[in-house]
């Protein structure tokens, strides 16, 4: 699980993008850097909630082949290497299609800590929250800025180690501001819940990074980080520099 | 209200839409028996809409193919198809709800002209995704819209036809939430939107079966409609669902049944998630959604209603397809034999019978839904038969 001590950095990679050897070299040099945990997005070809960037690292990563499997298999190779948690993010169709049940073995074996699937609601994913819980994987589930208290609380309730907090109405991406009204609503989840709040959505500096670690437990970047290895797409080599010194940036 | 058919239906979306489709079944729940809210569609349905609709006897096909054969003619509503039964239905919901903002998804540009006029009778604004292969296919229906006022977006993301249409208008919707009224046009979409749909394209059913009772003094042996998202599938055999009447959708075959090259669902789907619903999506091993393929922009879309997934596992729905070459067919087939030209759509449903004329007997009474007109398709034809002439 997530070390709640500090505030937690946590970042957002496409897997497969631009290859499988370039995730494997990103999640070991992203923990090197001192980030607290990585979602690994598994991609999908119709991914709704995805701004242009995560989209289209995520149709690059699936015309290079990329599946599930070949994610698995690649996890579980770094997994002796791995001291920090790693969840799989993605859409639940691919889920679904793999076998909630496969899916859930794969994550086990794979050293993988938990998974944050978007559009799997309260409603719909008792079932899958349960199973994972019950193999000691940690499901998140997200809260939005027009979520009610009472929704709030059966989500706290639902969600594994931490609260996914979305920081605005929209997708993924560099293109929107957070809004003020994020921190207030970041309070809000807080007198509802004691669980740890992780805000993700529009972060991109420095600044957005430490204002929302005033209130929140730790922040998620995603679209920012992604955006510095689609800019170096062709050249592993400088994609991970970029990286590095994208992250330094942050953290300060 | 059920959120499911069977095994399929449900809601899988981002939790942000929660209140907003909590709030639509609320709404829905509360004005499908308000009778202001009936007259009110009622008298636009008649006055606006054009309904009912005729049930046709085409003496020429039925004496062609050797059974009786009746034509629901959807082509002669206001704005030629189906779609605005369900446009005008929702507005009047979504002007009840406080919506100013509409958006719609549409592939063949019939759901968006009809929303667009259903918009523009509402004095609401409302903007329109299309994928950029169906605003070239469709040129007429991107200017129809202008005309009432609608924006217009062309999409060129994926494959650019209804599929990435949907998905830049759930972005939108996401990031418009609270203003916004997403206007689904099909049978599909995240729960309430596949029984809000059907409910308001049952009146062509509902219409159909007291026409030929009244016509033949019997139920139909038949009801055929092309099947794409299904929603004038549904609308017709919603009425029948209890009867002994064989049910037919007609599938989009495309090139052929290799991937890629049809859009038939039901027959080649597997049970998946799309487009928040779980029902019998066209999809990879890995759920990733594949390429389809189909003559008509209206049924080019890996998906299908969650009601119609639902009935075929209860073989209630025979699912059968015909290819583009057979549509163009059935097309100009009913164009010369009965002086209609029904939409690509459409054709698809007449192409079956023609091609399956030694499955019907000669008392047989079938009611083809035609399901659209023929005119925005005209230019698309002609460009395909001016070289071969």
């Amino acid at each position: 699980m997530i070390d709640f001590s500090r505030k937690a950095l946590i970042t957002y990679i496409t897997a497969g993008f631009p290859n499988m050897e370039f995730t494997e070299a990103v999640i070991l040099k992203l923990q090197s850097l001192g980030v607290s945990a990585i979602e690994v997005g598994f991609p999908y070809t119709d991914p709704v909630a995805d701004g242009p960037i995560l989209a289209e690292t995520s149709l690059k990563s699936l015309q290079k082949g990329t599946n599930l499997d070949l994610i698995f298999q690649s996890l579980e190779k770094i997994k002796g290497r791995i001291t920090i948690p790693i969840y799989l993010m993605g859409y639940y169709s691919t889920v679904f299609t793999y076998g909630e049940g496969r899916f859930i073995q794969n994550c086990v074996k794979a050293g993988v800590t938990g998974s944050i699937i978007p559009d799997l609601s309260l409603d719909e994913g008792k079932a899958f929250f349960k199973k994972q819980k019950e193999n000691s994987l940690d499901p998140v589930l997200l809260v939005f800025p027009n979520t009610e208290s009472e929704r709030i609380r059966l989500i706290a309730s639902e969600s594994g180690s931490f609260i996914y907090y979305v920081n605005l109405f929209g997708t993924t991406g560099v293109q929107n501001a957070i809004p003020e009204t994020a921190y207030e609503n970041i309070k809000k989840v807080r007198e509802i819940s004691q669980k740890p709040i992780c805000a993700g959505f529009g972060v991109s500096s420095r600044e957005d990074y430490a204002k929302l670690c005033q209130y929140a437990n730790g922040v998620i970047i995603g679209s920012a980080l992604v955006k510095r290895v689609r800019d170096n797409q062709n050249d592993n080599k400088k994609a991970l520099e970029e990286v590095e010194n994208f992250i330094k940036g942050i953290l300060g | 209200m059920d959120r499911y058919f069977g095994e399929f239906g449900g809601s899988f979306i981002p939790e942000s839409f929660f209140p907003i489709l909590n709030d639509l079944e609320k709404a829905y729940e509360r004005y499908k028996n308000d009778p202001d809210f009936n007259a009110e569609f009622s008298d636009l349905m008649k006055n606006y809409v054009g309904r009912p609709s005729p049930l046709y006897f085409a003496k020429n096909f039925s004496s062609d193919i050797g059974c009786k054969i009746y034509l629901k003619r959807e082509d002669l509503n206001h704005t030629g198809a189906h779609k605005i039964n369900n446009t005008i239905g929702q507005i009047l919901l979504a002007r009840r709800m406080g919506k100013k903002r509409i958006i719609a998804e549409t592939g063949a540009g019939q759901h968006g002209v009809a929303t667009a006029t259903a918009a523009t009778l509402m004095k609401m604004q409302c903007e329109i995704y299309m994928g950029s292969v169906d605003v070239k296919r469709q040129a007429l229906n991107v200017f129809r819209m202008e005309l009432m006022g609608a924006k217009v977006h062309s999409i060129s993301d994926g494959s650019a036809t209804l599929k990435d249409a949907m998905n830049q208008a759930f972005r939108d919707w996401l990031a418009h939430v609270e203003n916004t009224y997403y206007l689904i046009g099909t049978v599909s979409g995240p729960h309430p939107y596949p029984t809000i749909v059907r409910d308001f394209q049952s009146i062509i059913g509902k219409e159909a079966r007291e026409q030929i009772l009244e016509k033949e003094g019997r139920l139909p042996d038949y009801a055929v409609a092309c099947v794409g998202g299904g929603s004038n599938a549904m609308g017709l055999f919603y009425s029948f669902l209890n009867d002994p009447v064989r049910l037919i959708g007609v599938e989009a075959g495309g090139r052929g049944n290799k991937t890629g090259d049809h859009a038939s669902t039901l027959m080649y789907g597997k049970k998946g998630v799309l487009h928040g619903t779980k029902s019998k999506v066209l999809l990879d091993d890995y759920g990733q959604v594949l390429d389809v393929h189909s003559i008509s922009a209206g049924l080019d879309y890996p998906g299908v209603g969650p009601e119609l997934a639902f009935l075929q596992s209860q073989n209630k729905l025979e699912a059968v397809s015909v290819t583009d070459t057979e549509a163009l067919e059935g097309f100009q087939y009913l164009s010369r034999a009965e002086g209609i030209i029904p939409a690509l759509e459409s054709s698809h449903a007449v192409a079956y019978v023609i091609k399956q004329a030694s499955r019907f007997k000669k008392d047989d009474a079938l009611i083809i839904n035609i399901s659209g007109r023929g005119d925005k398709d005209v230019n698309t034809v002609y460009e395909m038969f001016k070289d071969k002439k």
